[in-house]
């Protein structure tokens, strides 16, 4: 039937679009995993924080602090701020949440990860306030239609821009110095230092990174959705399923596996029941875990003694 | 030495002591205030309600304490606040707290899952309890202090599905409601309003808490080619995401909403693509009587913002104001004699409506039909239960 | 008696003081029961998490299925307090079996990650499974206990149930840990295939850990249920298994009294610091990041710690999991 097919077709790029943002974030989550062999709960909130600090500079009218502002900035301006910001915000985040807890194993720096993201609410609330905030769209279409398919614009530039993204970087990885520095660095540490690697500032690069990937997923995503504390939080959940699904520390694997869960989760919400949408991530994440752990791409690590 | 130290410590403690209590206004003939309790959701998820709730009782407690009388006798309203959050065992930890600090009437909240955690000690605590929540069932727990200022889901969703079927004639109306309990409480009433009319919705679609994504449900709906659209969601920034995408999903069927379609905020981000749509909403600014166009005024000359009338500061103004004059009337604050001054109110002119008490302790019982252009609801009709 | 023993034991005559000591104030009685029934559930978390090292994000719904399960029994089917409750512990712990055993392959975050979509999935199936749980609108009506014709409807007779069930859960949590099954336990965690290679079951132990997990959680909800006897499933969410794992490192991961302080403290705290009413939120946050970074066994370590200053050289065999190093990742 001639609307199914569009129907689907739409069902296809939103999957593809929300898929986009779970990519995104479960790359940031994949590179400090691999550097610092460290799950972030916070990675969530980098989506969120960056999208509140974009509209204090960007929206007509906004409450900081008690105090209303109207900067009103250009939007490139406020994108290259917020980047400015996020970096310094990163770099904080690696020495107070991280460092002191390099060397004493994972749990204690989960921990210390989710007490980020419960500070970083509080202090959203407290900053901002409890309003959910609109984003000024980039776009003033609100929909590009051709032939009964309706496509928001800003669906097309989150796909544009996670492409664009993973071309960098996979040059980055695979044809940068700097690339390799943290491949290696991820790889083993010990031998990185031995070669000459300055294995502090790779890390602390690799923080800047992957914030700066949450920062851009949020910057693309809070057009669509409104901003609002909590709206990195079960982003972040699904996208940490995605990149176990994928294949955890596997960067095509967080990427597919993404887009597997946008992809499926829309169909499935659409076919069977939008009631249980989000368990339907979940679900996967547990068949995956069950028939195939190591997930999709992973390679089987066995136990060493 | 040591004698000069004990009376030091003498002193110290006794001014502890007096630091701690406060002046007695008894000793300097000041007229006692009469404390009235509030419990709004401060922190957590619905901090915004909270903030909402405590404006609203603010503009309503100056209003009357700067009347010459103030309540009666000279006698001042004071507030006396905890914070329920957002969860039911914080929220009745707050009400023992509240409730141990010698309040005359409690007035939140608007959470009907709140209100009937916070039932079972209310039972025992007969001071007269002004909620606001819509579900059906608060009135119905035996609660004989409870008072509902808003009109419930029944006759809001009795008024949305009547408009729907008979005004927008629907005759192949879907559903979309949050899964919370005020949206399935919601949902289930106008599919219980439907059969009345002999109708079945096409589609009946839900969504969890913290969805970003309608397209799902909202392709569900079209395909299910569907004549009207019956929203239930409580959250103003849902409703405003979800009409964003019908809109761009090229769904042009007659919408009806519950009241946060109407909300300030809602409207904010729905921008255009809240035009057009019909909202069943507890009050409707410019279509009300003197008292509300009063309270709207005032409000945004102390606020710096128009008020949420319907869920957020509106029918906690009315219980301030309801409260006041019963105590007013009887020249006491006397709990037992303040309820039956409330159960016999009748006709009162608040800014929701005629407040008319019932069996239950239902206070509302009409609600308005607005109609959304350029962000603005201009009323359509008004609906009696 | 031991030092450890009758520290308990003045600690328990301490807590069963309470109700007659504050029998004015229902405020202070209705905290001490929520502490007590988080306490059971943290000492739950204790034996997955700090004996057995397993990194578990689920003990909300384990919590939830226990409440839902006693207000059930005692709405719908017609069972009173005294029989819903031990059934409904004996339902978690099936569900925790249940969940243990596709577990067992998992560690670190894969199997973090799985409770977590167990926890998640479990609630969603608590606000749609109306039939059963009514859904959002939640169950209410969840009656007090009784014996015979008097009702033991105020919070402090109450108190002095959850006191009993957290001194049996305090007592076989510190047994378990003193014997066999607890010793297996913390080698898993040092190093599960040391320990299998030292002839040591995992698979049992790991299960009984989940199991008894389950069942620790079943009970403190099922409490909590009959004491404010209105629940709904936004109580159980994956935030609420967040804040007991907070409750267990805050008072030290491998402590029974560790875990009975952080959740009594977390539960009070809060109320002390309303007045502060938004920023206290933020101290919140702050102070987790703190503790982990400065006082990893929590405040039993703490303790411990001030107890080693003036005593004779403690056990060896008592580190916690926090503050080990841990073998360099290659």
């Amino acid at each position: 039937m001639h609307f199914d097919s569009i129907a689907n077709l739409q069902l296809l790029i939103n999957g593809f679009a929300i898929g986009s943002i779970y990519a995104l974030v479960a790359l940031g989550f994949v590179l400090i995993y691999n550097a610092v062999g460290v799950v972030n709960f916070a990675q969530g909130d980098f989506v969120m924080l960056p999208s509140y600090v974009a509209i204090s500079f960007l929206a007509p009218s906004v409450a900081v602090f008690g105090v209303q502002m109207h900067w009103q900035l250009p939007p490139l301006a406020v994108y290259l701020l917020v980047i400015v910001l996020m970096t310094g915000f990163a770099l904080l985040f690696n020495r107070i949440a991280y460092y002191p807890l390099r060397d004493r194993g994972w749990m204690p720096v989960v921990i210390s990860t989710i007490g980020v993201s419960i500070f970083l609410r509080n202090f959203a609330q407290l900053t901002w306030g409890s309003q959910p905030l609109s984003f000024p769209s980039p776009f003033t279409a609100d929909t590009i239609d051709f032939g009964g398919l309706h496509v928001r614009p800003q669906d097309l530039l989150i796909i544009a821009v996670t492409a664009t993204l993973i071309m960098f970087q996979y040059v980055l990885f695979e044809k940068t110095s700097l690339g390799k520095q943290m491949q290696a660095t991820a790889q083993d540490r010990t031998t990185a230092r031995l070669l000459g690697i300055r294995v502090g500032r790779i890390v602390a690069f690799t923080f800047v990174y992957s914030v700066l990937l949450g920062t851009i997923s949020g910057l693309l995503v809070a057009p669509v959705f409104t901003v609002t504390k909590e709206m990195g939080g079960l982003i972040a959940l699904k996208a940490f399923a995605a990149s176990i699904v994928g294949g955890f520390g596997n960067i095509p694997g967080a990427i597919i596996g993404g887009l597997t869960i946008g992809v499926v989760e829309t169909f499935g919400g659409f076919y069977i029941s939008s009631a249980y949408t989000d368990a339907i991530a979940f679900v996967i994440l547990i068949a995956v875990l069950l028939v195939r752990p190591q997930g999709l791409f992973g390679e089987r690590v066995a136990e060493k003694a | 030495m040591s004698l000069g130290r004990k009376n030091f410590l003498a002193a110290g403690a006794a001014g502890a002591v007096l630091g701690l209590i406060g002046p007695p206004s008894i000793v300097l003939g000041a007229p006692e205030p009469i404390r009235i309790g509030l419990i709004p959701p401060i922190t957590g998820a619905n901090a915004l309600l909270g903030q909402q709730e405590q404006d609203g009782v603010k503009l309503a407690v100056d209003e009357i304490n700067a009347r010459p009388d103030k309540v009666f006798a000279g006698r001042p309203f004071e507030i006396v606040t905890e914070d329920a959050t957002n969860d039911n065992q914080s929220a009745v930890a707050a009400l023992n707290k509240i409730l141990g600090e010698n309040i005359e009437a409690l007035l939140a909240p608007v959470l009907s899952t709140q209100v009937q955690a916070m039932a079972p000690v209310m039972k025992t605590h007969l001071i007269p309890w002004l909620t606001g929540g819509t579900a059906v069932k608060n009135t119905q727990l035996g609660v004989d202090g409870l008072f509902r200022l808003r009109a419930s889901d029944a006759i809001t969703a009795a008024a949305m599905t009547a408009f729907a079927v008979q005004d927008q004639h629907a005759k192949r109306p879907a559903i979309l409601h949050a899964s919370d309990a005020f949206g399935t409480g919601g949902a289930d009433q106008i599919v219980a309003n439907l059969k009345k009319f002999s109708i079945d919705p096409v589609a009946n679609e839900q969504f969890p808490k913290d969805t970003k994504d309608f397209t799902a449900e909202i392709l569900k709906c079209k395909s299910a080619n569907c004549d009207a659209l019956l929203l239930y969601i409580q959250n103003p920034s849902d409703t405003a995401v979800i009409l964003q995408q019908i809109r761009s999903l090229g769904l042009s069927v007659p919408i009806v909403g519950s009241p946060s379609l109407g909300n300030q905020t809602a409207l904010e981000i729905a921008k255009a693509s809240a035009d057009g749509c019909y909202v069943g909403l507890d009050f409707i600014v410019g279509a009300n009587s003197p008292v509300a166009t009063r309270f709207v005024r005032n409000f945004s000359q102390q606020f710096g913002h128009a008020p949420d009338v319907g869920s957020g500061s509106g029918w906690i103004y009315d219980g301030v104001y309801l409260l006041a004059a019963a105590y007013a009337k009887q020249k006491s604050t006397d709990p037992k004699t303040t309820l039956a001054t409330l159960r016999a109110t009748k006709d009162y002119a608040g800014v929701l409506g005629t407040f008319t008490c019932d069996g239950e302790g239902n206070m509302i019982h009409q609600i308005s039909i607005g109609k959304i252009e350029n962000s603005k609801v201009t009323l359509v009709k008004k609906v009696s239960a | 008696m031991s030092r450890a023993n009758a520290g308990a034991l003045v600690a328990i005559a301490a807590a069963a003081a309470i109700p007659v000591v504050f029998r004015g104030s229902d405020y202070l009685l209705n905290l001490c029961v929520l502490a007590g029934a988080y306490s059971i559930a943290v000492m739950g978390l204790g034996i997955l998490l700090g004996y057995a090292g397993q990194m578990s994000l689920g003990q909300a719904a384990f919590f939830g299925i226990g409440a839902y399960a006693s207000g059930w029994l005692t709405t719908q089917a017609g069972w009173n307090f005294w029989e819903a409750v031990p059934a409904a512990m004996a339902l978690s712990a099936l569900v925790g079996l249940c969940v243990g055993y596709p577990c067992l392959r998992l560690s670190g975050h894969y199997l973090a990650l799985a409770t977590i979509g167990f926890g998640i999935i479990t609630q969603l199936v608590l606000v749609n499974w109306k039939a059963f749980t009514n859904g959002s609108d939640g169950m209410s009506g969840i009656p007090a206990p009784a014996i015979g014709a008097y009702t033991i409807d105020s919070y402090g007779a109450y108190f002095y149930i959850v006191l009993a069930c957290v001194s049996a859960g305090a007592y076989v949590s510190s047994r378990i840990k003193a014997t066999r099954p607890g010793r297996a336990m913390q080698a898993i965690r040092e190093n599960e295939l040391a320990a299998s290679a030292m002839g040591i079951d995992a698979t049992r132990y790991k299960i009984l850990a989940f199991v008894l997990a389950g069942a620790y959680a079943g009970l403190g909800g099922a409490l909590l249920a009959h004491s404010i006897k209105f629940i709904s499933p936004d109580s159980y969410s994956f935030d609420a298994s967040v804040v007991f794992l907070v409750m267990l490192i805050i008072g030290g991961a491998s402590s029974v009294g560790g875990a009975i302080v952080g959740a009594a403290l977390l539960t009070f705290l809060p109320e002390v610091l309303r007045p502060l009413k938004n920023s206290y939120i933020m101290v919140y946050g702050a102070a987790v990041i703190a503790m982990i970074i400065f006082m990893p066994q929590g405040l039993a370590g703490l303790l411990q710690a001030v107890i080693a200053r003036f005593s004779p050289p403690p056990d060896p065999g008592s580190e916690t999991i926090a503050a080990r190093p841990s073998a360099q990742r290659s």
